[in-house]
């Protein structure tokens, strides 16, 4: 193990408990009274300076307005604000109606009811019905803050911060709001031989661009003098729409149960970034976004579906019913992914290497944070199942899928390396092998070393068993001080591969004939610096570790047997290995003079230069130079050239 | 699903309430926790298991004082923590360190794939953390057993960030130079 990691052990410490410290807890626990606290406002006296001026504010506003009251009706409002102040746990029913203001078109655009249960302790619960169907049943927590919304129709949950107006979403806000503001009453009225006195309100309200008239009535019953039945409506002045709530059927002084305002999601419902990916996966022919942000998304929908419009009309038509519709999915897709980021420290998406159409590759994967927590999983397929962490591993063996035990390699704390160094082994792909070479260069152990090494030996195996004329090449580019060169590149006979950020690569090259030398050629675009390199299978160790250094510099001139400068003669460099020769594509041409300078010549091989005249191609002269040490400048002389 | 987080902030808003009978689901979500955490300090069970006790008892005994802001299990550690540094103090000066090791349950939970080579690092570790003075294994098991960040340490230690970020730089070196030296 590494000794780095004792700091990652440290979270895996275990004390279990005594039997008798258990019994010394129970015996505390059942000395306790058994009846509840009385229910204290704890809000209330928390915020006991805001409540002092809020009650002072209300009062100076009462005395202000009673005197405007006429006779009788001063003490029925202010009997009304103090009832509405007591009011406590009460539930009531809400319809919301869209109707279109427009002569020719006066229909009911939309209609919902809804059935809502509000705690002054817990927050609320409320269920949405369109047509009689359970829609959607939302809980505002207002002690963590969230708002869940259960959608049962697309078997769907969302979570997102309880914002501002889910807060003010209280109607005994709204009655307190009124009474202590401007209102003009609207006299009596009888319903079902319920006699009710209201009062109305209209404020003219902004919103953006948007300015709409906000009309609110409340009719309180004559006898008990508590809200009977609210209704808002909001009237656009550029929309010919009008929309309507109305709240009645009110039940007050309930004893709600805490149980109630605790989201009740089934095992089976999904959270809507699993919506998110089949919309995104729908439009694009089975394809999952390459990240789960709502821009980026919705950008690469651009770039696979077409302009905008296109993707307006495809959405359109593959919106999911009762769901979340189109790039709302996304945001809350992106809302979702954000909240795993900050709560969840195990969590990936690989959605940029599955498409639909893989049943047996993972998506996405999360834990929320605690010890009894399992993975959620979403396969190719957008199936949902729930793993404990060993399941998931086993599962991932058994069908192949290298990404999430790499993935898990990456984040291991050193408890399952090993495990996993054997399963990725066992699949065999090749794109496992920097990581394994970068766990056995960080490890300690010599035996999870070995490990490791059989890992990539056992891949290695694998794909060459696979493509017999091609081998595996693993390894590592440093400095000579043994420093990793960051994302280098190899290229080995054309075969090019970009080293990791610590260095490390895996290539597999075209090798028929195991004798036979290939050049390499190691490149730090960072620092231009670059060497050549010998391999061939036949001393193949278990790694091989490339080294850039400086470049060389070779000057001199072309003359012919006068002593006449060449001018435009072709100068190339080659490389040289017993009879064999590899052009390295660094050339140029004399000038006038018949000077030449080839800078950024790499060190590591013995290299020959090829002048040639481009009209006389064949009468190309070859003259060794040796191999170059770094940073060596090189004075040629004058090279001699034949007409 | 997430109810482990929901379930946190419930318990822990109707503690706030004074919810006394909650106590009992805080119990049995956290005993572990709190135990291990207390054990790692102190490096002797009864002596752990005391100060849980004791932690509960001002738990129940506080009224409508409990007012937990932060997430629930970071609250019930650092009262440990808190708690554990007083019983210290008080039994410095009337006891020596413990050493005994077997005087604790302590223990690092092995994989069950490589239980034999990580249950004797796992005794290592635990033998190493014994060895780092009190202040440096605080810091060092509020930091990582408890997730707690450095500003929250130096409060409840009641000293400055640059303190603990020493305790922990010192602390952690120490543990590794042990451990490297174990291996």
């Amino acid at each position: 193990m590494r000794t780095k990691d004792a700091d990652k052990w440290i979270k895996r410490l275990e004390a279990q408990p005594s039997d008798r410290l258990d019994g010394r807890i129970d015996d505390l626990l059942a000395s306790l009274p058994t009846a509840g606290p009385a229910r204290t406002r704890t809000r209330t006296v928390r915020n006991q300076t805001i409540q002092l001026a809020l009650a002072a504010v209300v009062l100076l506003l009462a005395v202000v307005a009673l005197p405007l009251f006429n006779g009788d009706n001063s003490n029925v409002w202010a009997q009304a604000l103090e009832n509405a102040r007591n009011i406590g746990d009460y539930a009531f029913h809400f319809t919301r109606v869209d109707k279109s203001l427009d002569p020719k078109h006066p229909e009911t655009v939309a209609q919902e009811t809804s059935v809502c249960h509000i705690s002054q302790e817990y927050g609320s619960y409320t269920e949405d019905y369109v047509g009689g169907e359970l829609v959607q049943k939302s809980y505002c927590i207002v002690d963590s803050n969230e708002l869940v919304r259960v959608l049962p129709r697309t078997k769907q949950y969302v979570r997102s911060p309880l914002t501002h107006s889910y807060r003010s979403g209280n109607p005994k806000e709204w009655v307190l709001g009124l009474l202590t503001g401007e209102y003009s009453e609207l006299g009596e009225k009888t319903v079902d031989g319920r006699v009710l006195v209201g009062i109305e309100n209209r404020r003219l309200r902004h919103c953006e661009s948007d300015r709409y008239m906000m009309h609110t009535k409340i009719w309180f019953d004559r006898t008990t003098m508590l809200p009977a039945s609210i209704e808002r409506s909001f009237t656009s002045n550029t929309q010919d729409l009008r929309h309507v709530t109305r709240y009645d059927q009110y039940r007050y002084d309930l004893e709600l149960a805490p149980e109630l305002f605790e989201p009740d999601i089934p095992g089976d419902y999904v959270p809507t970034i699993v919506g998110a990916l089949k919309l995104f996966s729908e439009l694009t022919g089975g394809e999952y976004p390459w990240s789960i942000h709502h821009g980026a998304m919705a950008g690469e929908l651009r770039h696979k579906v077409g302009d905008q419009a296109q993707v307006e009309k495809a959405i359109e038509a593959n919106t999911l019913a009762g769901g979340i519709y189109g790039y709302e999915a996304f945001h809350q897709a992106d809302a979702f992914y954000e909240r795993l980021t900050v709560e969840s420290h195990d969590f990936g998406y690989l959605g940029n290497r599955v498409t639909s159409g893989d049943p047996n590759r993972v998506v996405l994967y999360w834990k929320w944070t605690g010890p009894e927590q399992d993975y959620q999983v979403v396969w190719g397929d957008l199936r949902l199942e729930t793993f404990t962490r060993a399941q998931l591993i086993e599962r991932a063996r058994a069908v192949g899928d290298a990404a999430v035990l790499l993935d898990f390699l990456e984040k291991d704390d050193g408890a399952d390396v090993l495990l996993l160094a054997d399963y990725l082994g066992q699949i065999g792909d090749a794109s496992a092998v920097p990581a394994l070479l970068r766990h056995a260069d960080g490890t300690g152990a010599p035996s999870a070393r070995q490990a490791f090494r059989v890992a990539i030996e056992t891949i290695r195996r694998h794909q060459e068993q696979l493509d017999p004329s091609r081998a595996l090449i693993a390894g590592r580019a440093t400095y000579h001080n043994g420093r990793r060169v960051t994302h280098a590149s190899i290229d080995i006979e054309g075969q090019l591969q970009i080293a990791d950020r610590e260095g490390y690569f895996v290539m597999a090259v075209p090798c028929g004939d195991p004798h036979r030398y290939r050049l390499g050629r190691v490149y730090d675009s960072s620092r231009k610096q670059s060497n050549l390199f010998f391999w061939r299978k036949i001393d193949q160790r278990d790694r091989l570790t490339v080294v850039p250094d400086w470049p060389a510099a070779v000057r001199g001139r072309v003359v012919d047997r006068e002593g006449k400068p060449r001018h435009d003669v072709n100068v190339e460099l080659w490389a040289r290995r017993g009879e064999q020769v590899w052009p390295l594509k660094i050339r140029t041409k004399t000038d006038a003079d018949g000077r030449f300078a080839l800078d950024d010549v790499p060190c590591g091989a013995a290299l020959q230069l090829l002048l040639g005249c481009p009209e006389k191609a064949d009468n190309a002269v070859r003259m060794p130079i040796g191999a170059l040490t770094p940073d060596q400048q090189t004075d040629l002389g004058d090279l001699v050239l034949p007409r | 699903m997430a109810t482990s987080h929901w379930q946190d902030k419930i318990l822990a808003s109707r503690l706030n309430r004074g919810h006394k009978e909650a106590l009992g689901r805080v119990y049995a979500r956290y005993r572990v926790d709190m135990v291990t955490l207390a054990s790692a300090l102190l490096f002797d069970k009864d002596q752990a298991e005391d100060v849980v006790h004791e932690v509960f008892a001002k738990l129940t005994q506080n009224g409508s004082g409990i007012r937990i802001t932060t997430n629930l299990r970071g609250y019930l550690l650092q009262a440990v923590a808190n708690t554990a540094r007083n019983d210290n103090r008080s039994a410095r000066g009337k006891v020596l360190a413990k050493t005994d090791s077997g005087a604790t349950n302590l223990r690092v939970v092995p994989n069950p794939a490589q239980q034999a080579m990580q249950a004797e690092y796992g005794e290592k570790l635990i033998a190493a953390l014994q060895q780092l003075p009190y202040d440096q294994r605080e810091v060092i098991l509020l930091r990582h057993y408890g997730g707690m960040r450095f500003k929250a340490i130096a409060k409840c230690q009641g000293t400055s960030i640059s303190t603990v970020q020493g305790r922990y730089r010192y602390g952690l070196d120490k543990l590794r130079s042990i451990l490297a030296g174990d291996l």
